[in-house]
């Protein structure tokens, strides 16, 4: 589904954030990118969805080349993406933020009635909340809200930059749930998280990022190995 | 006696300070969709104003139509001009250091410097069948070209109030000046809608210019004392609220009326200047509440 | 490379020093001289709290007005009219002091903040004196002595400006102008140095309104504390390049190649004129020529004088 090929992406003038990155994201999986922090993985997601442009490379949908493309296209061509920050719209009502998300689709107005209530079926917390401004919602919610907004577009790749960040352990536990229901909707999800646990459960491909390189990747069973040492390297320090 | 004489008066003056305000309130409502879209103070704001005042007073002297006319021509002829101006001097500007304020300080420059070659300092104002008039209400005069502009303002506002918070487009405006990284993840077009904002500002604009042709006789450097009510009502009310932004346009005018009634008619801007400052001063984080700071 | 750059900024400043000699009885020649050093000694000083700190004030001429307001009261008050003009230096001090408040704000709020003081202070001084104030002359100081008092400003300003340049200053100025808080979080105490800043561009504009005014030997409110003392300056500074010495000394001749070619006035076509400039060199050349044109293009390196 999403290829990236060579990607440099370049902070200010030669300081290269991302160095020369390949990986591959393949249809109705979940595909992970691990890192510590300052590894680059929030400019990977940026970059995927258009707020970043590369210095070389190419990002590659379905066969189709965004990389060129602004961020407002690629939303048309299936791309949804939730930011690390908080990003609903405070002071709009949660169903004001989710028709917003419909934004590609407010032409057809069936077709966004339709995808609303699909939408709030993914995320029944949202029901009983639709007068509410968004603002007021808990992180956790808010949280829930921006997924349920991206989802709004019916994107094919959907990315998230570190969903659980700044949520309670159950909130974690909620959101991936969430994610593992987007999945078996035929949603291919791209995200990156520094809660490792929770991040590799959820995965069917993990690659792992770090300091702008991609050390390792595949098949969750098959670099399990390399995984755990990796890990086991950042929690203790050590080298091996 | 002497006293039931100067209540009356003082009636009066409140009276046609609430008209005013409503004006006052369009005035500055299109410096607060800019702002909040677009996070640039349009100094040159102002001499929109004047400008479409100019559009109108020549737009009645060739065409001879009725003013009222020729106002509601002058919105689409100034939207037109904020979207070019939008076009060729706002759209790609580096957002670093000063670069947008330095630029409509240009424009301002522009603007006037235009205005004063093609058409002289003197002052112009159009006169209609009915400047003079006033409808009676008791012992008060209210002047019909004020009432006239409360009402249009009046309008205008509740209008553009509907228009931002019950349709799509007005949404995504909102969408935009709240959150434009996150709106564009939406599909939404950031600069496109931009583009938009700016046309409708200035078309706002243009209709408050047109009501002040009306109102009192200008000259192309009256652009600054305009933009100095803008900035006082938005210092006063904040940009997210329209509602806000009438009631801000109405203290301002009072505010003046009084002013200028006590100290004397040289005064009436500086008591502007200094709720200005006072505001800026108490609020030194900036001046709009509803806006987060999004910096470092 | 070093001996043609020094004398490259040297050369201008005796040319200035010979040009009343040269003119001899011209004195259109020598007042034309005379302005072009205030509007250029103006642009200097606010190249210091503009360009270098990067606060933007936008109602500059309010110190300018202000000196050569209070040097008309000294002199008639029976001061002697050059220390009339330090008194308006120090007048300006005192207002810049007295604006420090405004400091705490950031960006457009300070400009929008300098700018209504300054017409405010504009306004109020306009009805105590609509049509200006008389100054008690000295008839032993004329245009030849006023113009090199206003000479000798000048060179000293371009030598403050060299200082800081080359001293710790440039970089607390220059990172309170990218990024205020992080300089603060490193350490640089913003508050300190746009106190600085400002009191030191205010004093030197205090003093030229102060030799302006004397020269006119009259001081109209409205022509004194108009905002073209603001617009020039911050032209040529914004059009040369914030924050240099060679900056603002560029933007100044390309004000002078303007005027000229407008024929000495300032009318409406000339503002016509800057504001075109304006808009073009910030959708064009937001860092100035100097940055743009000379470094960027011609591969001249970054110095101090530069």
């Amino acid at each position: 589904m999403l290829k990236i090929e060579n990607l440099t992406v370049e902070y200010r003038r030669d300081i290269e954030i991302l160095k020369n990155i390949s990986l591959f994201v393949p249809e109705n999986k979940v595909t992970a990118v691990i890192g510590p922090n300052g590894a680059g993985k929030s400019t990977l997601v940026k970059t995927i969805a258009g707020l970043i442009r590369p210095k070389r490379g190419s990002i590659t949908l379905d066969g189709v080349r965004i990389d060129g493309m602004s961020a407002e296209e690629r939303v048309k061509h299936g791309i949804g993406v939730v930011l690390q920050r908080r990003s609903v719209f405070p002071q709009m009502t949660v169903k004001e933020n989710l028709m917003l998300g419909g934004w590609i689709i407010k032409g057809d107005k069936k077709a966004l009635e339709e995808t609303l209530e699909f939408v709030l079926e993914l995320f029944p917390d949202l029901k009983q909340r639709l007068a509410l401004k968004a603002g007021s919602l808990s992180g956790g919610l808010q949280r829930v809200l921006e997924i349920a907004r991206a989802m709004m577009s019916r994107p094919k790749l959907l990315l998230l930059d570190e969903p659980s960040a700044g949520l309670s352990p159950m909130m974690v536990k909620h959101v991936y749930r969430l994610i593992d229901n987007l999945k078996k909707n035929n949603t291919t999800i791209f995200l990156v998280d520094q809660n490792i646990r929770q991040c590799v459960d959820a995965a069917d491909y993990v690659y792992v990022l770090e300091l702008g390189e991609i050390k390792c990747g595949g098949r969750k069973e098959e670099i399990s190995e390399s995984l755990f040492n990796l890990i086991k390297e950042w929690l203790y320090l050590e080298r091996s | 006696m002497l006293a039931g004489i100067e209540v009356i008066y003082i009636i009066q003056l409140f009276l046609g300070a609430i008209l005013l305000g409503g004006l006052y309130a369009l005035v500055a409502v299109g410096l607060a969709l800019i702002f909040g879209v677009m996070r640039i103070l349009n100094i040159a704001h102002g001499d929109f104003i004047i400008l479409s005042a100019y559009i109108t007073f020549w737009l009645s002297q060739i065409y001879k139509l009725d003013p009222l006319l020729t106002i509601i021509l002058t919105i689409p002829i100034a939207s037109l001009v904020g979207f070019v101006t939008y076009l060729s001097v706002i759209r790609g500007l580096t957002k670093s250091f000063e670069a947008p304020i330095v630029s409509s300080f240009g424009l301002l420059l522009i603007l006037q410097a235009s205005m004063l070659i093609a058409w002289s300092g003197d002052p112009r104002s159009i006169v209609t069948p009915f400047t003079a008039e006033s409808l009676v209400l008791g012992p008060y005069l209210l002047p019909l070209v004020r009432l006239i502009a409360f009402i249009v303002s009046v309008a205008a506002l509740t209008l553009l109030h509907y228009f931002l918070n019950k349709t799509y487009l007005g949404r995504a405006i909102k969408a935009v000046s709240q959150d434009s990284e996150a709106a564009s993840t939406l599909g939404i077009p950031v600069s496109r809608i931009q583009a938009l904002t700016f046309a409708l500002s200035v078309g706002m604009a243009g209709l408050a210019g047109g009501l002040l042709s009306l109102l009192l006789s200008f000259t192309p450097t009256l652009g600054p004392e305009y933009l100095l009510k803008a900035l006082v009502i938005l210092a006063l009310s904040g940009i997210g609220n329209i509602l806000a932004l009438l009631i801000g346009g109405l203290v301002l005018s009072i505010g003046e009326t009084y002013g200028s009634f006590f100290l004397g008619s040289g005064y009436r801007n500086v008591v502007a200047y200094i709720i200005l400052i006072l505001i800026l001063l108490l609020k030194p984080a900036g001046l709009f509440r509803s806006l987060k700071e999004r910096e470092v | 490379m070093r001996v043609i750059k020094t004398s490259l900024a040297i050369l201008p400043i005796f040319a200035l020093l010979l040009i009343p000699i040269a003119a001899a009885d011209n004195r259109f020649a020598i007042t034309l001289a005379l302005i072009f050093i205030i509007y250029l000694t103006v642009a200097l000083s606010w190249n210091i709290i503009g360009g270098m700190a990067g606060q933007l004030n936008l109602g500059h001429a309010a110190f300018f007005g202000m000196g050569a307001y209070s040097m008309a009261v000294s002199t008639i008050l029976g001061f002697h009219p050059y220390l009339g003009v330090l008194l308006g230096g120090l007048v300006a001090l005192g207002l810049s002091i007295a604006m420090i408040p405004l400091l705490r704000l950031r960006g457009d709020y300070f400009a929008i903040g300098t700018l209504s003081l300054a017409e405010a202070i504009k306004t109020a001084i306009l009805n105590i004196h609509a049509y200006g104030i008389r100054v008690t002359p000295d008839p032993s100081l004329g245009l030849f002595e006023n113009y090199y008092f206003a000479a000798s400003i000048l060179v000293a300003t371009i030598f403050v400006t060299y200082l800081i340049l080359n001293s710790r200053y440039k970089l607390a100025f220059y990172s309170i102008r990218e990024n205020e808080k992080l300089a603060e979080a490193n350490g640089i105490n913003p508050t300190k140095y746009k106190v600085m800043a400002l009191m030191l561009s205010a004093s030197i504009t205090g003093l030229v309104g102060g030799i302006y005014g004397y020269n006119l030997l009259y001081v109209p409110a409205e022509h004194v504390f108009s905002i073209e003392w603001t617009i020039i300056p911050v032209f040529m500074v914004l059009i040369g390049g914030r924050g240099t010495l060679l900056g603002p000394l560029i933007g100044s001749l390309i004000y002078l190649a303007v005027y000229y070619t407008l024929q000495f006035t300032i009318t409406e076509t000339s503002l016509l004129a800057f504001g075109i400039i304006l808009v073009l060199v910030m959708k064009f050349m937001p860092n100035g020529l100097v940055e743009e044109v000379l470094i960027k293009r011609l591969g001249v390196k970054r110095t101090s004088i530069v």
